[in-house]
């Protein structure tokens, strides 16, 4: 079957011959030893003989991870925290057939949702890659970016294994044919189309004695899953750490944000590493890992691994910087990129540029970005082009135009209150533009490069004067142009392989 | 879009009245007052809208947040946001006063303007709003009565409420002062939460240059958002009692929304000079979201722990009489475990080590005091099981204060292995009453133990709670020197909290 080809309805395996197999695989890691395979039987034979033997396997041993994968086998769905504990407890209590019912009992609450039967695979000492959201979706920003240039290049040159969840979000699951484009070999526009509702089997990855590398922020049922199997298994959990705004800036966003994040926070709190993109994330998930000694946890072990930075337009290869040639005597332009939510605090970069105005400089402001969360009626640049000020939006632009917008301008302003990393400073530089920024976290450090210049982004005058510095002194712009072309080179392959070393440091 | 016309806004876009413009008149003259300057405003007069921004132009350093701050506070009646400082005083810097007096009348609604408005600059302002409209015994509302009327009876203090849109502080009216004076009502009851017509006529408070302690949780996004620009931008002297970061940092046992809500709290108690932690452990969490700031370039506010204190007064005979024959079951030992049932107190692992210590033929009965909560069905539930097996377990809801200190006494022994605590206060009043205790061995909790009496136990390990309840049982000798330790513990008071809460929250 192709993937293209209409195709009649699957049939998934029945419900008790899925059991079956999942029992099966179970049985093949946590019986000792382990029973032979058999020709097909009836369906639920194979169940009815597995059951007991596994049920009183885990309660001789009493092994946190087989009652993990008893529990996940029998559901096909991952266990959270409070079914581990009732499973656990009932099965201390009770001998049997009873423990066998209560352990049905508890299974059917968990498998309530899904709509699928599914058979599974055991996977052990195996890295896997959860990029659920960019497999199954066409939308590529931030986070997607990261997953799209780093998940391919771990293809290349290491085993992994990418996996998504099921539709309920109740276990992982081997990718569809369908959504391996979207993930190893992105194009805009290419992947959704062949969306097939009739996709083929789906089936469900256990890993055991594995890796599981996050670089997305998993939905709330999955975190809940993931602190389960972090606490229950000795497979490793490994996320990236992208930023807190949600916790530490929540008065500049739209106040819903934090109750979704904290459940995030809930997989982190149990995850053995971080890998934080900045100084910034460093400092979030540093202070979150702190902060649970009072619930006598050691929290992840945080580490820096620095994103790699590359032009807008550059689609993963690594473009040379075109050289700007503008008239030496145009009228400068500023370009600010960034959507207008309140954090990215364009509003000060206005501020500044109506008092250059007044002071008689002349320049033009370009704005790129969409409209943010506080609606249209919140955009600072409203007042200046009512009163005729050289200000030109762009709103949301494609790469291609974002990229010549930047290669175009003088400089770039970015005075952001909160960023995880700073995609706008980075894709200027790597644009081969000067930018002002914030002199703070990820904006700093990205700064350090060379190329940028640095003030306080709470401060009017400051930001005035670094402006008309920039606006009225050529040669140091130029001194900055310079100083880009000497950035050392940071990519994205250093990016994946420095992200696997910590992935898998002191795995098995 | 066009703005939302409400009845509120009218004041500002329609000519505002007379009676409006002397009571703005009066209002810019007390600001002058407090800034030692004059307004040149007739004392009796009806002034023009040119009049008042003239007056407001004389007053007001129009480049001083502070100043915009307080002419937007004391002259509208509302407390301002953060972005309308920064707003105003942009805007002042190219019209003068102009933006400020639309500010102020656009701000100025039927309410805010019928009150009279009181700027205040001696003695301390104490922010008790949710613990004025209830007299709910539990927790932080505890904490906040008894410190907050302790401090008022020790040094000059106005007691505040917020209007009920959270615009404004306000003086509470007789009923809320006579609720912070009186003693606590029952356990998790709320007797009444009706606020009193008096409110509608009673003063709006504005803090100026003096100090404004927060003995409480801001729960409501508006509140936070004004009292974070008053932290931000007036010369006011900020203090906070700091409880705990569960939200954050145990946010899969916090109910949706109330993440929100906190990541607002501390975007407000960010600009604050000073946190006391109720523990060394809610230290640490403040200490960890501390360490989060740096993201921001923002260094937060210092932090001090002070340990709360447990005070449980003598139980009369007929008190004792009561309680023996509301919960002791004749002839076996009473176990106590008090606290809400909200999974975060582990109640079902208290229920297992329970039945296992009962299948191991231990007679004793378990009482749990607290109220029902978020997620409590699964206690709910096993509860109802054991009972129906005859197990001597009970749940008790709405007991009072007197009833419950004499429980304490006549238990055996109390059990709380909460997962995490700000502090533990049903340990720690055990404890005051002479009553040994199971308690976590980390956290707060342990904080608590250290001054003996105590058994520490891990809470995910059911088998360390059964082992400590075994030994409580039938270990008589251990047990007896568990309850002489207990008895010799130092005495802590909530004089004692409040004078060094006191001394701390005001130091500069």
């Amino acid at each position: 079957m192709t993937p293209d080809a209409p195709t009649a309805a699957v049939s998934a395996p029945d419900p008790v011959t899925a059991l079956d197999q999942r029992l099966g695989a179970a049985a093949a890691h946590l019986l000792h030893p382990a029973p032979a395979a058999t020709a097909p039987r009836r369906p639920g034979q194979q169940a009815a003989t597995l059951l007991p033997a596994l049920v009183a396997a885990y309660q001789r041993t009493r092994d946190r991870e087989s009652l993990w994968l008893l529990l996940a086998a029998v559901a096909g769905a991952l266990p959270r925290e409070e079914d581990l504990r009732a499973a656990a407890r009932y099965l201390e209590l009770a001998r049997g057939s009873r423990a066998e019912v209560r352990l049905l009992d508890i299974a059917f609450e968990l498998a309530a949702d899904t709509h699928e039967s599914c058979e599974m695979d055991v996977v052990t000492g195996t890295v896997l890659a959860d990029v659920d959201f960019c497999a199954r979706r066409d939308f590529h920003t931030g986070i997607q970016r990261v997953v799209r240039e780093t998940v391919p290049r771990w293809e290349e040159s290491h085993e992994i294994l990418p996996v998504a969840w099921t539709d309920t979000y109740t276990c992982l699951r081997r990718l569809h044919a369908w959504e391996v484009p979207n993930v190893m070999a992105y194009r805009a526009g290419a992947g959704t189309a062949q969306r097939r509702a009739d996709h083929g089997d789906t089936r469900l990855v256990l890993p055991l004695r594995s890796t599981i590398v996050l670089p997305e922020i998993p939905e709330p049922e999955a975190s809940d899953c993931y602190a389960a199997l972090s606490q229950w298994t000795s497979n490793r959990v490994v996320a990236i750490g992208y930023d807190m705004i949600p916790i530490v800036s929540a008065d500049l966003r739209p106040g819903f944000e934090a109750t979704r994040f904290t459940r995030y926070l809930n997989a982190v709190k149990h995850a053995d590493r971080v890998a934080a993109i900045s100084r910034s994330a460093t400092a979030e998930f540093t202070g979150f890992a702190q902060a649970l000694v009072a619930q006598g946890l050691r929290g992840p072990v945080v580490s820096e691994v620095f994103l790699p930075a590359a032009p807008p337009d550059a689609h993963g290869e690594t473009a040379a910087p075109p050289v700007a040639s503008r008239p030496e005597n145009a009228r400068p332009v500023i370009v600010c990129v960034g959507t207008h939510d309140p954090h990215k605090n364009h509003a000060t970069t206005m501020h500044a540029a109506e008092r250059l105005w007044r002071e008689g400089l002349d320049f033009e402001l370009v704005f790129i970005g969409g409209v943010g969360f506080m609606g249209p009626d919140h955009l600072c640049f409203q007042d200046a082009i009512r009163a005729g000020r050289p200000v030109r939006d762009l709103g949301r632009v494609s790469d291609e135009t974002m990229a010549a917008e930047i290669r175009r301008a003088d400089f770039s302003v970015f005075l952001s209150l909160h960023e995880g990393y700073g995609l706008p400073v980075a894709e200027a530089l790597a644009c081969g533009t000067p930018v002002l920024t914030s002199n703070f976290g990820s904006l700093q450090e990205i700064a350090e490069g060379g190329g940028c210049v640095t003030v306080d982004p709470r401060d009017d005058d400051a930001a005035t004067d670094a402006i008309r510095a920039l606006l009225t002194d050529r040669t140091r712009l130029g001194r900055l142009r310079d100083e880009i072309a000497s950035r050392p080179a940071r990519t994205w392959d250093t990016y994946a392989e420095e992200l696997w070393a910590v992935a898998t440091e002191g795995s098995r | 879009m066009r703005s939302r016309i409400s009845p509120r806004r009218l004041v500002g876009l329609g000519r505002p009245s007379a009676d409006y413009r002397r009571t703005w008149a009066r209002r810019i003259h007390d600001v002058a007052t407090t800034l030692g300057r004059t307004s040149g405003l007739a004392v009796q007069g009806v002034p023009s809208e040119a009049e008042l921004e003239r007056a407001l132009g004389r007053v007001i350093h129009l480049a001083d947040r502070a100043e915009i701050w307080l002419a937007l506070a004391a002259a509208s009646g509302q407390l301002p946001l953060d972005r309308d400082v920064v707003d105003v005083c942009r805007r002042a810097e190219f019209a003068g006063s102009a933006p400020l007096l639309a500010a102020i009348m656009s701000s100025s609604t039927a309410d805010t303007m019928q009150r009279e408005v009181r700027i205040v600059s001696d003695g301390a302002v104490v922010d008790v709003h949710h613990t004025a409209h209830t007299v709910l015994a539990t927790g932080i509302q505890r904490v906040a009565r008894e410190t907050s009327r302790r401090w008022a009876a020790e040094h000059p203090c106005t007691m505040v409420a917020w209007l009920d849109d959270f615009v404004a502080m306000r003086e509470l009216t007789d009923l809320e002062a006579s609720r912070m004076s009186a003693t606590s009502g029952p356990q998790g009851e709320v007797t009444s939460e009706s606020t009193d017509a008096t409110s509608d006529s009673a003063a709006i408070i504005v803090p100026w240059a003096t100090t404004y302690l927060l003995p409480e949780l801001v729960a409501d996004r508006e509140r936070n958002r004004r009292l974070l620009a008053l932290a931000r931008h007036s010369p006011t002297h900020t203090g906070v009692i700091g409880f705990d970061c569960i939200p954050l940092t145990s946010g899969d046992t916090s109910d949706s929304g109330v993440p929100d809500f906190f990541a607002d709290h501390l975007a407000t108690v960010r600009h604050f000079d000073r946190v006391t932690t109720i523990s060394r452990a809610a230290g640490a969490e403040y200490g960890g979201w501390r360490t989060m700031l740096g993201a921001i370039g923002l260094p937060g506010p210092l932090i001090q722990p002070v340990l709360l204190p447990a005070e449980v007064p003598s139980s009369t005979p007929d008190a004792v009489r009561r309680a023996k024959s509301r919960f002791v079951v004749a002839g076996l030992p009473l176990v106590l475990c008090v606290g809400t049932h909200e999974p975060r107190k582990n109640h079902l692992a208290l229920l297992h080590a329970a039945e296992l210590l009962w299948q191991e033929g231990h007679e004793f009965s378990l009482t749990f005091v607290g109220g029902h909560s978020w997620r409590s069905s699964y206690f709910q539930r096993r509860l109802a099981e054991l009972q129906a097996a005859g197990r001597p377990v009970e749940s008790a809801s709405g007991i009072s204060d007197e009833l419950l200190w004499a429980a304490y006494r006549l238990a055996r022994c109390s059990v709380f292995a909460s997962l995490n605590e700000g502090f533990g206060l049903p340990a720690a009043e055990s404890l005051a009453a002479g009553t040994p205790v199971i308690t976590s061995g980390y956290g707060s909790m342990a904080e608590i133990g250290n001054d003996g009496g105590t058994l520490l136990v891990d809470p995910r390990d059911d088998a360390s709670i059964q082992d400590a309840l075994r030994t409580m049982l039938v270990d008589q000798d251990a047990y007896e020197r568990l309850r002489r330790s207990a008895a010799s513990r130092p005495r802590r008071t909530w004089d004692d909290y409040a004078r060094e809460t006191w001394a701390y929250l005001t130091s500069e």
